[in-house]
């Protein structure tokens, strides 16, 4: 690449809004570390990073899901009661039943593929709303998950499954590490699959992506399927981790994987947004998290900032939109009337 | 111009940064922090319990910091990941109220690997390594309010009970409630026992429905903190909150608006436990743990000297005209 064509790439990243949305994102992630390290030490140090990072775990594996959804144009905030409900089925499957490791975690997780599948089917079939969908599914799993516990919490499982949430692998937690290779798993997919490229088609217009041969229902299910099975994964782990599966487990997870999603810069309409994006908003809001924490600040008023966060990031996302559509009208304004003048002429 | 103007701000900054950075000057003694976490942050009742802790604190020295941390919701993962936050700040004790006794297992058990002493308060973990645990013995609570419904209704008893199945602390102070009604009234009878939840208008929904199944029902046992409100309404609902059908209602809380309903005669009585009480003997017992004396602690070498059993902090059967509702009255502001 010559230099003329990397400034100019640069520019359109700057004057991009989704582009300057992340460079200030990682701008305020560079910003609030050195300040945070400079007054209070203990910011950097290993075991609060690691800390850091394992709090928000499961946050990180279930925002990877909730991206492909977002893009689609959809929303699935079920998540959080597929994480408990992951917990509780892998939790009784081993204690209760007495199965190994490897099945109870497959049947977990291809019971999670089949609420994934519900929730596709019934949001494209009886077109209703995700969100009223995916509600559903929250509700009904929330009282599954009390139903078949009795409230109770399930725990007793081999050193062999805890070593999966509390183990460490070349010093890094099993978890931190499976939750960075979906990510880039996804990623990649996201960027370079055919298959992954058309969720952003179908988020852009789904219309012409119906047009253009792409089988619609197919993708947006298969994507509800894959955020129902990394949210039952992020669960699965989180038993390990907590070595017990609780019903109260991973609750309001759904908003603060849709907060990191958002702050990514993903438009919540669809059709645009990334894993890498989405790893900056989790960054970010973990940070801010984490940094109320070591200042000693009261930690409601992460709650004020992760829903300011929200609202901002969604104000940008429609500036960014209506900026877009801008351009768009006035490209083609120009383009009508450079064909005007040549016709003229 | 602008130099001088860019050098005195850099200087004003430095001026600002420097003691911060400093930190401990000589002679004061290191800054120690403790830490308290607990589920429905932000309940009356928490902030009772961190009000007792702070004060504690407070009384042993300005370099004594304390933090009231955990989620708002029912979320005991929520606890576990305030505790380890706490471990990474490297608290000096840290006590914590159990929303999941198994789920705090494993972050009690590193804070004591870690060398931070920690207890349970309230709601307990007890397959932790825990030090302590400081509150009330839940079965001698469910029996003290079993004591007044036999008292009042005696062998007429008819009693449906209002609970979270499944935590171990509800479970033991109906065990107790039970107890006091089949030892002083054994006719009495408990006909219901509904799940509320954990929340006020579920409450008042199950325990209007349970009132409208069985009419016979006279009396209502809130086995903790929330539905009082709730079964105060569902009374209301089917019309039985006064004269000879009257549903008498035991809550178990010191919200002021139970209180209130004590005073008013809404509410046959209310067990009140002593959160301010487990408050300053938490803090006491993580300072002293924090601390090691000349002989080390025969059960947890390595950390100063706690009492080997667990404390009770008591608890009050409160009714109309004790002078107690009047105290209660003014919670602490956080």
């Amino acid at each position: 690449m010559d230099k003329q064509s990397l400034l100019a790439r640069c520019r359109h990243f700057l004057t991009d809004g989704i582009g300057a949305q992340h460079l200030t994102l990682i701008i305020l992630i560079v910003l609030i570390s050195t300040l945070m390290q400079f007054f209070f030490p203990l910011f950097l140090d290993p075991l609060n990073v690691e800390t850091l990072l394992m709090n928000f775990f499961p946050e990180i594996i279930v925002s990877i899901g909730m991206t492909m959804v977002i893009i689609t144009g959809g929303i699935d905030i079920s998540v959080a009661s597929v994480y408990a409900f992951a917990e509780i089925i892998v939790a009784k499957a081993m204690v209760e039943a007495g199965w190994d490791i490897v099945p109870a975690t497959l049947f977990t997780l291809f019971l999670c593929c089949l609420i994934g599948l519900m929730n596709g089917y019934l949001a494209d079939i009886l077109s209703v709303h995700p969100m009223i969908v995916t509600m559903g599914t929250l509700l009904t799993l929330r009282g599954v998950n009390l139903a078949i516990t009795d409230g109770r919490a399930v725990s007793g499982y081999s050193d062999a499954f805890a070593f999966l949430g509390q183990g460490h692998l070349w010093f890094f937690p099993i978890p931190i590490l499976v939750a960075i290779v979906l990510a880039i798993i996804f990623g990649y997919l996201l960027n370079n699959h055919r298959y992954f490229r058309q969720i952003y088609f179908i988020g852009g217009n789904e219309k012409a992506a119906r047009v253009s041969g792409v089988n619609v229902r197919w993708v947006k299910v298969s994507v509800y399927v894959i955020c129902s099975f990394l949210a039952g994964l992020a669960g699965v782990l989180g038993a390990s981790k907590y070595g017990a599966a609780h019903w109260g487990h991973g609750n309001m997870m759904e908003m603060k994987a849709i907060a990191a999603v958002a702050v990514g810069g993903a438009n919540l309409n669809g059709g645009s947004g990334s894993i890498g994006a989405t790893m900056l908003g989790v960054c970010f809001l973990a940070i801010v998290n984490n940094a109320f924490y070591i200042a000693r600040v009261e930690t409601f008023w992460y709650d004020v900032v992760n829903g300011g966060m929200l609202v901002l990031a969604v104000a940008f996302s429609l500036y960014v939109n209506h900026r877009n559509e801008i351009k768009l009208i006035n490209q083609k304004i120009r383009a009508s009337n450079r064909v005007e003048m040549e016709a003229n002429q | 111009m602008v130099r001088k103007f860019v050098l005195a701000a850099l200087l004003a900054i430095m001026a600002l940064i420097v003691p911060l950075q400093s930190g401990v000057q000589a002679g004061e003694p290191a800054e120690e922090l403790y830490g308290m976490v607990v589920f429905l942050k932000g309940s009356e009742f928490f902030n009772w319990c961190y009000a007792g802790f702070k004060d504690a604190a407070a009384t042993v020295g300005s370099h004594v910091k304390t933090e009231y941390l955990g989620p708002a919701d029912w979320d005991a993962s929520g606890e576990a990941k305030a505790v380890e936050q706490l471990i990474a700040m490297r608290a000096r004790g840290i006590a914590v109220t159990a929303g999941d006794a198994d789920t705090l297992v494993g972050a009690i058990n590193r804070s004591i690997d870690s060398k931070i002493p920690c207890l349970t308060f309230d709601s307990d973990s007890p397959k932790s390594r825990r030090l302590l645990f400081v509150g009330t013995d839940s079965y001698q609570s469910g029996y003290e309010a079993g004591l007044i419904i036999a008292q009042l209704l005696g062998d007429k008893a008819k009693v449906g009970i209002s609970l979270i199945p499944g935590l171990d602390s509800i479970t033991h102070r109906v065990a107790g409630f039970e107890a006091a009604l089949k030892e002083k009234a054994p006719g009495a009878k408990v006909i219901a026992k509904v799940n509320d939840e954990g929340d006020i208008n579920k409450a008042e929904q199950v325990l209007t429905a349970m009132l409208q199944a069985n009419p016979e029902i006279n009396a209502i046992f809130c086995g903790h903190g929330n539905p009082a409100t709730g079964a105060m309404k569902a009374v209301i609902n089917v019309g039985r909150d006064s004269g000879d059908s009257k549903v008498h209602v035991m809550a178990y809380s010191i919200d002021v608006p139970i209180l209130e309903a004590v005073d008013n005669d809404e509410l046959v009585g209310t067990v009140a436990q002593y959160p301010y009480l487990m408050g300053v003997m938490s803090f006491l017992n993580l300072y002293s743990a924090a601390h090691p004396t000349q002989f080390d602690n025969p059960k947890y070498p390595g950390f100063g000297m706690v009492p080997t059993a667990n404390i009770d902090t008591g608890v009050r059967v409160l009714m109309k005209g004790d002078p107690l509702l009047d105290y209660l009255k003014n919670p602490p502001k956080m």
